[in-house]
């Protein structure tokens, strides 16, 4: 069964994403921050990270970086601040130049990303 | 007074002694006409003596003062310049015509004064004009060197002497000193020219006159000195010149000249060498006489001496002839005498005789007995004072008493007694006697004592009178008209003297002969240092050249002139302006003999009115609109700033009250304040909304202040206004711009919070509807929380749009192509009954933009209009280009979105963009839709307009900045990419890398720089394409590791045809890109890629 891991400092997005894909089927752990997630996939093998990018001690970029770096054969989603905003747009770009596999916007549509997961994690399969 | 009674026989004794008296006096009268003649013919020919020599010396002095005047000539020519060219100096000496008007003189020169230094560059000068044989001679080194720089004509004689320095010569120097200290004209002592040669040498002279630094005083030696410039001189042929002064020689007297004392080395001349003038061996002159001289700094005498001729018309054979034939003729009328007596002696009548001389004489005669008082008159006395004999009798010196004026009683009285020591002298005395008319008639009343008693007294005194009446009068009319004359003199004299302005008088040669006092006032000259100077001496040499010419024109038709302007420099070197009148001076055969008239100081006047001039030009082009007023506020007077600002000219303002151009948006109050506080003497400021011709209204910042007049009155009102219109719009633009800067900050900052918070709201919703066990009734509550969630987020996004925090996506995109694109979208957002046209231009109209914005502003703008259509309507687009000057394309591009619903009030106008304004219903709208368009069309940096009327419709305007042709001819595929509005774009890149990701990831962020970027996924497709486009392409950006041919070996094919840059990106560690080769110059970025990096090494490579 796939295992993903859900990074985002409010806690309420964690919770929710966790709720919605373990109902998919998927086992889910969550993170509040960056640095405590990158902890996390030491200790178990994802097939998916879902994290945001504003985060306190270490920001989902920099998550993406390191998650890349090492292991590319697991699947990154990004969640970046709200809308087609100038430095959103510069983060989605970046975003997807470091190498995820998809950059999602806020406020989140949460059928979309169920769907986004699931075409995600084909990839890696 | 009756003929004297003479006895008959007396007369006869008389007449018979006749012919002897005649012998008799005939001899002595012949004898003393001989001595008369004799006496007459030598002081005849003593005074034509004089008169020759006096005319001799008279001709010499005159040519000496003509040769004077052409010298001063010269140096007035050369003082008006600071530099005399050739050219010029030769057409002055060649219009004196010397060789015809002044034989002798052999030209005029010009020796300049020179220091050593000097002399080298008046050499190179000189030699620089084609004259390269021009030396300063005689050479060696001297302290000061004077060198002649111009001589004309130049002929073979004056050439002798060009370059020659004249001061090294003892009697030249002399001369030449003497000139330079005294300020005149000097002639040298006599000497041989360097013109001379061996043939007819002639003794010399030279004029000279010293030439100074204009604007340098010279009234003292040391002053000459220091200004000296050099000399004009002129040299001279003494004998050519004397004959030429005479053209022929006076025959009867001779004359020789000297220079000092008369001894033979001192002769300059002698006239007795021509051959007119010889003398015959042996000859005495009948007179000589020697006359001094003193001029031109030199003395000597001029000898005279009579010729043969002379002596031979003045000879005394003539006389002693003349004695001869009076003796023979005295002889003859004796004779004739004697034949005569008898018959003479029968035919007069002593009586008649005398009767009708004094009959002749028209006098009345009188006899007085000066002892018993009794007179004797005859008809003609008694006729003179209107009476006749008979009227007078008895007669006596009472009676002449009484007809005499009591005033001249004392006077004849006088004269009488004077006439009694001195009887030689007879009595004589005009008296006034009175006419029978009652007139005063003048008489002049003669006589003498003809017999006297034995004890010496008058006895009888015999005399005439004569009516001297009508000489009288005109002796007395003289007298009147010249103490008249006299008193218009001095009245004359009195108005010169307290008049400011100045009088003149010319001679015919403009030199002055006359000028009143008050020149020193204006000029600070006195009389004396005018006159004799002509006014060109006192002026530039273009404004002397400028009023000759002037002047010239008006004495050819010996014209007056009126106001003629001139400017005069004083001494103190300030130019003055005159205005001169003046009238020729006309001698009796219509010769010009001079001007005289009048100068008046203008120059005050004339600065006066060219600063007046000045400040009516200042005010009438000033670029700020300016208007004057009379105290009643009738408008007298506007500038063309206030024509071009309000559009009506100046006949149409002048005359009106300012009132004319109120808007009427004003209140009333506001301007009783306005004139409470000008008419009280106060300035006012403030701001006026006023109206146009043509009814548009504009905002002025204006300043109106009164003027007073003299007496402190408020005699006008100046208001001086500003169009701060632009000013306003752009304040109020500022004021929403930062509103919505603010708002935009708040409102991107709000909507990031929200959108977190939407987020969990919307997950929690979305978790309750999936759980079982639920109500439809609740799930249908949780549909409405994901709608309204769906509504907020939609809000949210909207408000992110208005912070204008978007990342444009700017590209040069064709706005009729977006228009046609987004119409698909327009009529979604549409209902049926609304129907859309286009008027869209056939020819591309290309933009800076984001297209996805665009189509947002449409969209928007669409719905706007849809919702103030309800009942259906017409939605019409345009697109065209709006010429607008000032931007730097000088053309806009324009949408115009006009719809025909309800309209909008000026109200909801102003407000449509602010964010959360809204009209519609609470819920239908975000009151973001228009704030949205405004922040979009205000980032492209174009504008919006809305322009409505309530139940008409609304049209917006977008305007935004065209690109030129010259860029979008560049277009390749439609559309070029280019970062705001500089195309950076100077070729095409090549990308070249096999990951396809990470390929577009730079490809777009290249774009978006501005660069043309072309795509490759390997090797072997780069190469393709780089030899597709060839040489378009630099740099081209290359993974290392590849499939399908590496990035090294794409290096090494392409370095044969070209040097195009390299820039290599690797994820590997170096040893293995080491192991690929040798990369050249080419840079080398790591994975993973910083793209601004990257980009400045794009630049880099570029550049």
């Amino acid at each position: 069964m796939e295992r993903i891991l859900v990074i985002d400092d409010n806690k309420h997005v964690g919770v929710i994403i966790k709720e919605l894909l373990e109902a998919e089927g998927y086992t889910v752990d969550t993170a509040l921050d960056g640095a405590a997630g990158m902890e996390l996939t030491n200790n178990f093998s994802y097939q998916l990270v879902i994290t945001d990018v504003f985060m306190p001690q270490k920001d989902g970029l920099e998550v993406l970086l390191e998650l890349k770096k090492n292991n590319v054969g697991m699947g990154v989603i990004v969640i970046t601040g709200s809308g087609p905003t100038a430095a959103m747009g510069n983060m989605i770009r970046t975003a997807s130049y470091m190498g995820a596999d998809r950059v999602l916007t806020k406020p989140l549509d949460y059928e979309h990303l169920i769907r986004v997961v699931k075409d995600v994690l084909e990839l890696y399969h | 007074m009756a003929l004297m009674d003479i006895k008959k026989s007396e007369f006869l004794l008389v007449t018979k002694m006749v012919p002897t008296t005649v012998l008799c006096t005939s001899l002595i009268v012949t004898l003393a006409i001989g001595v008369l003649l004799n006496y007459n013919f030598k002081q005849r020919a003593e005074s034509r003596y004089k008169n020759i020599t006096t005319d001799i010396y008279e001709n010499i002095h005159e040519r000496m003062h003509d040769h004077e005047m052409i010298l001063l000539g010269a140096k007035g020519f050369c003082n008006a310049r600071p530099s005399v060219s050739r050219a010029e100096f030769k057409n002055y000496v060649n219009s004196l015509r010397l060789d015809e008007n002044c034989p002798g003189i052999l030209g005029i020169g010009y020796s300049a004064w020179l220091s050593p230094l000097e002399k080298e560059a008046t050499i190179t000068a000189v030699r620089a004009e084609g004259l390269t044989e021009y030396d300063i001679k005689p050479g060696g080194v001297r302290p000061r060197y004077t060198g002649i720089t111009l001589i004309e004509p130049f002929n073979w004689r004056n050439k002798r002497a060009f370059g020659y320095d004249m001061y090294t010569e003892p009697v030249r120097r002399v001369a030449m000193d003497r000139a330079l200290d005294s300020g005149s004209v000097v002639l040298t002592g006599k000497l041989t020219l360097l013109q001379e040669t061996e043939q007819d040498k002639q003794i010399g002279l030279i004029m000279f006159a010293p030439v100074y630094q204009p604007g340098v005083a010279v009234d003292t030696i040391e002053g000459r000195r220091k200004a000296i410039r050099g000399f004009v001189y002129s040299p001279i042929r003494i004998k050519d010149y004397i004959y030429g002064t005479f053209g022929t020689m006076p025959k009867e007297v001779g004359f020789d000249i000297y220079i000092g004392g008369v001894e033979e080395s001192n002769l300059l001349f002698s006239s007795f060498e021509s051959e007119r003038t010889t003398v015959p061996k042996g000859y005495l002159p009948d007179y000589s006489s020697k006359m001094p001289f003193s001029s031109y700094g030199i003395t000597g005498y001029i000898v005279f001496k009579t010729l043969p001729s002379f002596t031979y018309y003045f000879a005394t054979w003539l006389t002693n002839l003349i004695v001869i034939a009076g003796i023979v003729a005295s002889l003859l009328l004796t004779l004739y005498a004697r034949k005569r007596q008898n018959q003479l002696l029968a035919v007069l009548s002593n009586e008649t005789r005398l009767t009708n001389i004094i009959h002749g004489t028209n006098a009345g005669t009188w006899e007085w007995n000066v002892q018993t008082g009794t007179v004797a008159i005859n008809e003609r006395w008694a006729h003179i004072i209107g009476y006749t004999y008979a009227e007078l009798e008895p007669i006596s010196i009472d009676s002449w008493v009484s007809f005499t004026h009591p005033e001249d009683l004392a006077q004849s009285s006088l004269l009488l007694e004077k006439h009694y020591k001195e009887p030689s002298e007879p009595y004589h005395c005009d008296i006034r006697m009175k006419h029978k008319d009652g007139t005063w008639i003048w008489v002049s009343d003669w006589g003498s004592v003809t017999r006297w008693t034995d004890d010496g007294k008058p006895l009888i005194m015999q005399g005439v009178h004569i009516d001297i009446s009508g000489r009288k009068q005109i002796e007395l009319d003289l007298q009147h008209a010249n103490s008249i004359a006299d008193k218009s003199n001095k009245l004359l004299y009195a108005i010169v003297d307290t008049m400011s302005d100045w009088l003149w008088e010319i001679d015919a040669n403009a030199r002055v002969v006359y000028c009143s006092p008050q020149v020193v006032e204006h000029l600070g000259y006195s009389p004396e240092e005018i006159i004799g100077k002509t006014p060109y001496d006192f002026m530039y040499p273009a404004e002397a050249a400028r009023v000759a010419e002037a002047f010239r024109k008006i004495s050819l038709e010996k014209g007056r002139f009126s106001n003629m302007e001139q400017w005069i420099l004083a001494k103190d070197g300030t130019s003055i302006l005159f205005s001169s009148n003046g009238v020729p001076i006309v001698d009796e055969e219509g010769r010009i003999q001079g001007y005289r008239g009048v100068n008046k100081n203008i120059t005050n006047q004339y600065y006066n009115e060219s600063r007046l001039k000045k400040l009516s030009y200042a005010v009438e082009k000033c670029p700020s609109p300016i208007l004057i007023t009379d105290r009643e506020g009738v408008i007298e007077f506007v500038n063309e700033s206030f024509t071009t600002l309000t559009g009506y000219s100046e006949t149409e303002a002048i005359g009106q009250n300012p009132r004319f151009i109120k808007s009427g948006e004003m209140t009333d109050e506001f301007y009783t304040s306005l004139w409470k506080t000008i008419s009280r003497g106060n300035t006012w400021k403030g701001e006026l909304h006023n109206r146009r011709k043509d009814g548009s209204l504009y905002w002025v910042q204006s300043i109106i202040a009164p003027l007073h007049d003299a007496q402190g009155v408020i005699s006008h009102y100046v208001s001086i206004k500003e169009d701060i219109t632009e000013k306003r719009v752009f304040a109020e633009q500022l004021l929403h711009a930062q509103k919505a800067e603010t708002i935009g900050a708040l409102a991107g900052g709000l909507a990031h919070e929200l959108n977190n918070i939407l987020s969990i709201i919307g997950g929690y919703t979305l978790l309750l509807k999936k759980s079982c066990c639920l109500e439809p009734k609740q799930q249908q509550y949780l549909t409405e929380i994901a709608t309204a969630v769906n509504d907020a987020g939609a809000i949210t996004h909207g408000m992110l749009a208005y912070s204008r925090k978007q990342n444009l996506n700017l590209g040069c995109h064709d706005l009729v192509a977006l228009v046609k694109a987004a119409g698909v979208f327009i009529e979604q957002v549409l209902r049926e009954d609304i129907i859309v046209s286009k008027d869209l231009p056939e020819q591309p109209v290309f933009v800076l933009c984001d297209p996805q914005l665009i189509k947002q502003v449409l969209i928007n703008l669409a719905t706007n209009a849809r919702d103030a259509m309800p009942n259906g309507g017409g939605l019409h687009i345009t697109v065209g280009t709006l010429s607008c000057p000032g931007t730097e394309e000088g053309v806009n591009a324009q949408i115009t979105v006009t719809d025909d619903g309800e309209g909008m009030d000026e109200f909801t106008q102003k407000r449509i963009f602010d964010p959360f304004f809204t009209t519609k219903e609470v819920g239908k709208g975000t009151g973001l839709g228009m704030p949205v368009v405004f922040g979009i069309i205000t980032q492209h940096r174009g504008t919006i307009t809305v322009q409505s009327e309530l139940g008409k419709g609304t049209t917006f305007r977008l305007q935004l900045p065209v690109i030129s042709a010259a860029v979008t001819s560049d277009v390749t595929d439609g559309t070029i990419t280019c970062l705001d509005t500089v195309i950076k774009k100077a070729g095409s890149l090549l990308v070249v890398d096999d990951n396809e990701k990470l390929g577009k990831v730079i490809s777009e962020y290249l774009s978006d720089a501005g660069y043309h970027v072309i795509l490759a996924v390997d090797g072997a497709d780069a190469y393709k394409k780089f030899m597709e486009y060839d040489e378009k392409i630099s740099p081209i950006i290359t993974d290392v590791i590849m499939p399908n041919k590496n990035g090294k070996a794409l290096f090494d094919e392409i370095c044969i045809h070209s040097n195009v840059p390299f820039i290599f990106m690797s994820g590997h560690q170096q040893e293995i890109i080491n192991s690929q080769g040798d990369f050249g110059t080419a840079r080398v970025l790591l994975k993973p890629i910083n793209l601004a990096e990257l980009l400045d090494v794009v630049g880099a490579t570029i550049c």
